[in-house]
């Protein structure tokens, strides 16, 4: 059987840029299929629409695509570009939330990045690692910040330094 | 949807990193100007961008202004951030089945 082995966030350490003050959740799974079954799920539109979101997928390195935007999350569409494509073992796109219903198309929201990393198991299934990076790790840091900033509200820069 | 106004509103690089100077601590427009070596309208256009949303608070100092991040201005982004930790876990059970389908 498959199960969600675990789900942990925490800041990215390894990318291109900016490594510090981006926040990646990262959710793992075990599957019985093959990477190369698993492969064909995340890249042919189809399949792809059968688990994830409505789409116009092709699995080309610079190519672009869009996701049909899930229920609850901001903007009509996901707008996607590949990165990365080496089958079976890695995929990995831009996710950009775009547009909104009713509204004018506003262009891009906020930048994230889904990467999808295929681990053969010793039983012939595959290990499938999802990384969704980009989300401002500023959330983060603001919310540590609050009960500082609540302390030193209003006080002189003197203090606050001394604080 | 509040939270579009300030995914757009976090989505420029100035205007992102500014908040987070701001997030660390409380400053006028020419402090941030000079950080940021951009013009005092157009940081003023970015302060009054990030306070429409809910990110920056202002506060009066005889004649000067001084601005700090708003930390529950992010809910919302909290919010969405949170659905995403959810989004990820349902849909690779629903990958799961895919999968049962196409092998047997």
């Amino acid at each position: 059987m498959t199960k969600l082995v675990s789900e942990r966030t925490g800041a990215l350490v390894a990318g291109e840029k900016a490594p510090t003050d981006r926040e990646v959740i990262v959710t793992e799974c075990e599957l019985a299929a093959a990477p190369e079954t698993v492969w064909r799920a995340l890249t042919e539109p189809d399949l792809l629409a059968a688990w994830l979101l409505p789409n116009d997928i092709r699995p080309e390195r610079g190519a672009s695509f869009t996701l049909k935007s899930p229920a609850g999350l901001p903007g009509e569409r996901i707008d996607c570009q590949v990165l990365d494509a080496e089958r079976p073992r890695l995929l990995r796109y831009t996710w950009r939330s775009a547009g909104r219903p009713g509204g004018p198309d506003t262009g891009s929201d906020l930048d994230t990045t889904v990467t999808f990393e295929l681990f053969p198991t010793s039983s012939g299934g595959t290990r499938l690692r999802v990384s969704h990076a980009g989300f401002p790790a500023s959330v983060k840091e603001t919310v540590a910040l609050r009960a500082s900033q609540a302390r030193t509200c209003g006080a002189p820069r003197a203090l606050l330094r001394a604080a | 949807m509040q939270e579009e106004q300030i995914f757009r509103a976090l989505a420029d690089p100035t205007r992102r990193a500014m908040f987070e100077a701001l997030a660390r601590s409380e400053r006028t427009v020419s402090e941030l100007r000079r950080r940021f070596s951009i013009s005092q309208p157009a940081v003023s256009q970015h302060i009054a961008t990030l306070r429409r949303v809910g990110l920056v608070r202002e506060r009066r100092q005889g004649r000067f202004s001084r601005y700090r991040a708003e930390p529950t201005g992010l809910s919302p982004l909290i919010g969405w951030i949170d659905r995403y930790r959810t989004f990820w876990p349902e849909r690779l059970e629903r990958l799961q089945g895919v999968l049962k389908d196409l092998e047997p």
